[in-house]
C-alpha cells in the first residue's frame, strides 16, 4: 500500500506528513556559501560571504568554495547554478579565479574571471543538463589577490520555469529577420528573408512576446538558447541578449538586461548553447516583457530556439 | 478629427472579420470545385471507368500568411474499385504552381483513406486537389484547413512537458529529444521497439470534440524508402481496464520524409471524450531499430 494514497493508518498519516515535509522546498536551492554541504579548501566566512586570499603566484591555486554535491538528473530538465564573485587584487597584480560546475567525473561548464588591479563583481551563470550525479559549484582561487564569494543557488526546470515560449510559436510575428524552421526555432543568415548576402546588423531576429509571460517583481533567469553556424570561440560581438519592460509610467520599454554575446560565450558552432541572463523586475513594472535577440555579425547564420524564464526564489 | 468615430467603427470591423477557426470547406461549394461527380449526401461521389483523369476536387485557393504559422490540411477518401479492378487516386497539395506535397493511393477493394498534411505559409491560392485516375467509385468529405494562429490549442515539448516520459535518449536543445544506436537506454545495434517519447498524460485544458496531434520528427537515415520507420500514437490511459488505449495511429514511413535530417510535421487525428481528456498521451514508439529519431514539439489542434 502506498501511505501517500492511503493515510487512513497513523503510519499513512504519518507517512504522508513526512512526505509533505520532505518535498523540495524552493529554499533548498540556495546554499549558503558559509555553511555545509558548501566546502572550503582555504578562506573564512566574512558576513554573509566567503573571504579567500592568496597572494603568491605559479601554483594551480586552491577551491575557495566546492559543493553542494546536490544529486540532479535529467528528470529535472535544464538546471541554472548562480553564485556572486568579487575579485579584488593585490596591487599591480591580476587575479584570476575559475568559476566551474562539475559532476564528480566531468567539468560540464568553466568560465575564468580575472582582474587588473581594480575590483570587479561578477554573476556568474551556467546552464546545463545531466545524467543522476552529485553536482559541484566551484571556485579556484588561481591567486593574486582575496576572492569573496555570495552563495550558491541552482535552479531547476522542473521547479523554477515560470515560463517559456519559443520564436516561431508565441514569438511568430515579432522578428525583423529570418524564417521559421521545425516546430518552433527561428533562423537567421545569409539569404534569408530580410538579409542579402550580408545582414543588417542591429536587427532583431527576435523580440516579444510582449503580453508574456506575466512576472511579478523579484529576480528572475532568462534562458535563451542559440547556435551559430560558425563564430564559436572567436572575440567577435555576434549578437546580444536583451530583456526589457515596459514602463507605463513613462510610456516606454526599460532595458533590464543586457548582453553581448562573443563567440568566445559559446561551446561550438552548429550545437544549441542554452545562455542565461540575469534581470530584475522593479515593483510596479510588472506589464509586458521584450525578449530581443539582435543581429550583432553580418555573415554568421543565427538559430534560434526556445527561451525559458526560471524564478530566483 | 474623427479619430475616435472611425476607430470604434473600425474596432467592431475588425471584430467582425476575425476569421472563424478550424475552416471548413463543403465538399460541395464553391470554392470547392469538380470536373466530375456529383454530391452524395454529405460527400463528394466520382465514378470514372474510362481512360481520363479528371480533378473530382479541388480549390480552395486560399490565401494565408507567414503569421498563420503551420497550416494543416485534412480530408477523407474512400475508394471503391470496379470489380476485378485496380483504382488509383494522386491527391495534391499546391500553391499555385508549387507541389508541396502529392500522395498517390492504389488499391484493389475499398479503403478508406485520412488524407492530412502540414505546411507553413505564405500561400496564395492553397489548392487541395484530388485527381481520379480511373477503375473505380470515390468519395471525398469536405477539406479542412487549420491554422496555427487560430486553432492551436495546446504545446507539449519532449524535454520540457514530457521531460519525464522517455523510455530511451537525452534531451538536446532547448526543448527537443534524441535517440538512436548508442544513445542512453539503446545498444550500439539501436533502440529496439523502445518508447521514444510519451505523455504527458495531464490535463491540457481540451474539451471533448475532434482534433490533429502534430507531431515533429526528423531521421537521420530512410528518408524516400518504403520501409516503416516509427509509429505515432495519442493514447488515454483507461483506468478501468489499466491500459493505454490507441485513439489514433500512424505508422510514418521513409516516404513521408522529403530529406533525412529535416524536421518533418506529421499530423494525426484524433477524436477526444471527455473521459480521455485528463490522460491523454502522445507517443512516439520505433519500428526501426537502428535509425536516428530526434522529436520536437507536438501541438495539438482543434478541428471545430
Amino acid at each position: 500500500m502506498d501511505p501517500r494514497r492511503h493515510p487512513r493508518t497513523l503510519a499513512g498519516a504519518l507517512a504522508l506528513s513526512l512526505v509533505a515535509t520532505a518535498a523540495p522546498a524552493l529554499a533548498d536551492q540556495n546554499f549558503y556559501i558559509n555553511a555545509a554541504p558548501m566546502a572550503h579548501e582555504r578562506g573564512a566566512p566574512a558576513g554573509p560571504f566567503w573571504w579567500a586570499y592568496f597572494a603568491s603566484s605559479g601554483s594551480t591555486g586552491f577551491f575557495s568554495t566546492y559543493g553542494p554535491y546536490l544529486r540532479l538528473g535529467p528528470y529535472e530538465g535544464e538546471i541554472v547554478a548562480l553564485s556572486y564573485l568579487e575579485l579584488q587584487p593585490d596591487y599591480h597584480t591580476t587575479l584570476a579565479a575559475d568559476w566551474d560546475v562539475y559532476d564528480g567525473a566531468q567539468q560540464i561548464f568553466k568560465q575564468r574571471y580575472s582582474s587588473y588591479d581594480v575590483n570587479q563583481t561578477f554573476w556568474p551563470a551556467a546552464a546545463f543538463r545531466t545524467q543522476p550525479k552529485d553536482i559541484q559549484v566551484r571556485t579556484r582561487h588561481l591567486s593574486g589577490g582575496n576572492i569573496s564569494q555570495g552563495d550558491v543557488r541552482l535552479l531547476w526546470e522542473s521547479v523554477d520555469k515560470v515560463a517559456q515560449f519559443w520564436p516561431a510559436v508565441e514569438q511568430l510575428e515579432m522578428h525583423d529577420l529570418g524564417q521559421p524552421i521545425g516546430a518552433g526555432d527561428w533562423v537567421s543568415g545569409p539569404n534569408l528573408p530580410g538579409c542579402g548576402s550580408s545582414c543588417p546588423t542591429n536587427n532583431y531576429i527576435s523580440y516579444g512576446p510582449h503580453s508574456l509571460p506575466m512576472l511579478v517583481d523579484g529576480s528572475y533567469v532568462a534562458l535563451f538558447h542559440v547556435e551559430t553556424n560558425s563564430g564559436s570561440g572567436s572575440s567577435a560581438h555576434l549578437f546580444t541578449l536583451q530583456v526589457e519592460v515596459w514602463d507605463l509610467a513613462e510610456g516606454v520599454y526599460r532595458m533590464l538586461a543586457s548582453w553581448p554575446v562573443l563567440g568566445s560565450d559559446l561551446r561550438g558552432n552548429n550545437v544549441s548553447n542554452a545562455l542565461p541572463l540575469r534581470f530584475t523586475v522593479p515593483r510596479g513594472m510588472d506589464t509586458w516583457f521584450n525578449f530581443r535577440l539582435v543581429r550583432q555579425h553580418p555573415t554568421i547564420t543565427i538559430r534560434q530556439s526556445g527561451t525559458k524564464v526560471f524564478k530566483v526564489h | 478629427m474623427h479619430i475616435r468615430l472611425t476607430g470604434a467603427i473600425g474596432a467592431c470591423l475588425s471584430l467582425l472579420a476575425v476569421p472563424a477557426r478550424a475552416t471548413e470547406y463543403n465538399i460541395q461549394q464553391q470554392p470547392m470545385a469538380h470536373e466530375t461527380g456529383a454530391a452524395d449526401g454529405a460527400m463528394w461521389r466520382s465514378v470514372v471507368n474510362d481512360t481520363s483523369t479528371p480533378f473530382s476536387t479541388y480549390g480552395p485557393y486560399l490565401a494565408t500568411a507567414a503569421k498563420d504559422g503551420e497550416l494543416i490540411v485534412y480530408t477523407t477518401l474512400t475508394l471503391s474499385p470496379a470489380a476485378g479492378a485496380s483504382m488509383s487516386v494522386e491527391w495534391d497539395v499546391m500553391d499555385g504552381a508549387t507541389t508541396f506535397y502529392r500522395k498517390l493511393l492504389s488499391t484493389n477493394a475499398n479503403s478508406p483513406y485520412f488524407m492530412s498534411y502540414a505546411l507553413r505559409g505564405p500561400t496564395s491560392n492553397l489548392q487541395v486537389r484530388t485527381r481520379h485516375n480511373a477503375n473505380g467509385t470515390l468519395w471525398q468529405s469536405n477539406v479542412f484547413i487549420l491554422r496555427e494562429r487560430l486553432d492551436r490549442v495546446a504545446v507539449v515539448w519532449p524535454a520540457a512537458e514530457q521531460v519525464r516520459q522517455h523510455g530511451v535518449g537525452s534531451a538536446i536543445g532547448a526543448g527537443d529529444w534524441i535517440a538512436g544506436p548508442g544513445s542512453l537506454g539503446c545498444t550500439s545495434a539501436g533502440c529496439g521497439e523502445a518508447s521514444l517519447t510519451y505523455g504527458p498524460g495531464t490535463s491540457l485544458g481540451l474539451t471533448p470534440g475532434d482534433y490533429i496531434a502534430l507531431f515533429h520528427l526528423q531521421t537521420n537515415t530512410g528518408a524516400g524508402s518504403s520501409g516503416a520507420l516509427f509509429d505515432l500514437r495519442v493514447r488515454y490511459w483507461n483506468a478501468a481496464q489499466q491500459r493505454y488505449v490507441t485513439i489514433g495511429l500512424w505508422t510514418a514511413k521513409g516516404t513521408d520524409f522529403t530529406a533525412n535530417n529535416v524536421m518533418t510535421a506529421l499530423p494525426v487525428k484524433f477524436t477526444a471524450t471527455s473521459a480521455m481528456l485528463d490522460t491523454l498521451d502522445f507517443e512516439v514508439r520505433f519500428v526501426n531499430p537502428s535509425i536516428t529519431l530526434r522529436q520536437s514539439a507536438t501541438k495539438i489542434f482543434r478541428m471545430q
